[in-house]
């Protein structure tokens, strides 16, 4: 199959949208990408490689109701500056103490936990893992999916969640502990 | 799927990105970014425009990769392919390409250093190049040159001379390896020692070159 | 709807053209001969990966005395399908001598499979020969 490279955006709505997106959003994209990478050169590279980013996946933005596209676009602009921090530094990823490695909980374990518990348990969590699982259980975006919203790679985006998940369970069997 | 879990991390997430109101004190984009993004939303209004850009490139590109691909077709047509003693050997008209057949339970990366202990002392070390899965060193002596490496096995695949060359099987201190003269006269020998592969190739002549082989040891660890 | 239909017109001529290589614009394009390993004793292609960040080593040992310089250029490539591949950068270096080696790095790569062409042009004098060796596949 020959392959062309034709944009993303190709309707004239489809290209409308986008530029209105990047009307809306650029300022507050800014200053978040400012507050991770602390120079203005970094932070529009950031601006621009997250509008590449949603460009790319826009099938994926139009199918986000309105109301939820604020923080969709938020992760995208804080991942992608994390990520040009972290190359600028050559820093690794946070890492957790994982002594035993342990099999990460299937979501179903949280089926009998009360809502107070699980929210101030997700509210321990650092804000990247907080927000590779809102990617995964609350837009339910694939591996692959995240990896392109994002831009990291697909294991990357495996030992976020797995990660996530190990430090979730962690906060609620503690969180459970003080309550008794 | 657990409402309660969707609706925690959903609230999660927005109390902390709820509260973000457009700043008031903006920011004045530079004129490159704005060149930038004005190009990334144009470009995308116009896919036509961005076709017949490239157009003469992409027949340029086309030419040249049919010569290329039909040249690579003939070729590969006459290829032959071959696991011999521990090596897989794709054969084609001028040259082979040799990788490991073997890769269970070796090293990834160099661990250990090997190096010939024939002596040397009367050569110049004309070329060094070494990284985590290669070490290359070459000798020279007046027209004498001696190339070593030592190969991590599985980032082992070299496309080498072979163009009337026959590659032979040969024996390295009781291990089963290979060799080919080749058409400049310098002798070639490649073996496998079960963590690594050496290749020693020079135009020292067949039987030093064997001894060299032969001579090849552990010096030290890399840890 | 024109823009739709001159698309599809270039699409049905360059079709017919077989495999289509996206070009990098500006590259450098090594010259055309067919490789007969004249001043090449040996070559190689490694691409390796460290998280996203990919390492693109192409090594080429030519003859002392025949071999008079080397011109190295990588293509770093992602497949976009079976058959097809991007062109994501590329390097170039001229070295005067009958042995070189070339590194290069890319960092932040998205997922996908990822090859490096190394195309090897070495010379005797103003002879030449250009000899193309791919890495195997890296899929991130």
């Amino acid at each position: 199959m020959l392959y062309l490279y034709l944009s993303a955006l190709t309707s004239d709505e489809d290209k409308d949208m986008f530029e209105e997106l990047y009307l809306k959003y650029r300022q507050m994209m800014y200053s978040l990408a400012y507050k991770i990478l602390n120079n203005s050169e970094d932070s529009e590279d950031a601006v621009h490689h997250a509008f590449v980013l949603i460009a790319d996946n826009f099938k994926k933005i139009k199918s986000i109701p309105c109301p939820e596209l604020k923080p969709y676009i938020v992760i995208i602009v804080r991942n992608v500056s994390i990520n040009i921090y972290n190359r600028n530094k050559r820093k690794a990823e946070h890492n957790i103490d994982i002594e035993n490695y342990e099999v990460p909980v299937e979501i179903e374990f949280y089926e009998n936990i009360d809502y107070d518990n699980l929210l101030s348990s997700i509210n321990t969590l650092p804000l990247i893992y907080r927000e590779a699982l809102y990617l995964r259980y609350v837009r339910e975006l694939t591996t692959k999916e995240i990896s392109e919203a994002i831009g990291i790679s697909v294991e990357g985006v495996r030992k976020r969640i797995d990660r996530a998940r190990i430090m979730l369970k962690r906060a609620l069997e503690e969180g459970g502990d003080e309550n008794e | 799927m657990n409402d309660n879990f969707k609706k925690a991390l959903t609230d999660s997430i927005n109390a902390e990105f709820n509260d973000l109101i457009p700043e008031t004190d903006s920011h004045t984009f530079s004129p490159r970014f704005e060149k930038k993004m004005k190009k990334l939303i144009n470009q995308r209004k116009k896919p036509y425009y961005k076709l017949i850009n490239t157009f003469g490139k992409r027949v340029a590109c086309i030419t040249l990769t049919i010569i290329v691909a039909s040249s690579i077709t003939v070729m590969s047509s006459e290829a032959l392919r071959t696991r011999f003693k521990g090596f897989f050997i794709q054969i084609e008209n001028t040259h082979s390409t040799i990788k490991s057949d073997d890769k269970a339970n070796c090293p990834d990366t160099i661990e250990e250093i090997y190096e010939i202990t024939y002596d040397l002392s009367d050569f110049t070390v004309e070329f060094e190049d070494y990284d985590e899965y290669d070490r290359h060193t070459t000798y020279k002596k007046g027209n004498i040159i001696i190339s070593f490496y030592q190969h991590s096995k599985p980032s082992y695949d070299v496309d080498y001379n072979t163009e009337d060359a026959e590659i032979q099987e040969i024996e390295i201190n009781e291990i089963k390896g290979l060799y080919f003269l080749d058409n400049k006269n310098y002798d070639h020998l490649i073996w496998d020692n079960g963590d690594y592969i050496f290749n020693v190739n020079s135009n020292i002549g067949k039987d030093e070159l064997i001894k060299i082989a032969e001579s090849v040891q552990k010096i030290e660890s890399e840890q | 709807m024109l823009n739709r239909v001159v698309a599809i017109m270039i699409a049905v001529i360059l079709s017919t053209a077989g495999i289509m290589e996206h070009k990098v614009s500006g590259a450098y394009i090594p010259p055309d001969s067919s490789p007969q390993y004249l001043y090449i004793d040996n070559c190689k292609s490694k691409l390796t990966f460290s998280g996203d960040d990919a390492t693109c080593k192409s090594t080429i040992e030519g003859y002392s005395g025949t071999t008079t310089k080397i011109v190295i250029y990588q293509v770093l490539q992602k497949k976009i399908s079976s058959s097809n591949w991007d062109d994501i950068c590329s390097w170039d270096h001229t070295y005067y001598s009958y042995e070189a080696s070339f590194t290069n790095y890319r960092y932040d790569l998205s997922s996908g499979t990822y090859r490096l062409k190394s195309q090897f042009t070495a010379y005797s004098g103003n002879s030449y020969e250009t000899e193309t060796k791919f890495s195997s596949e890296v899929t991130i």
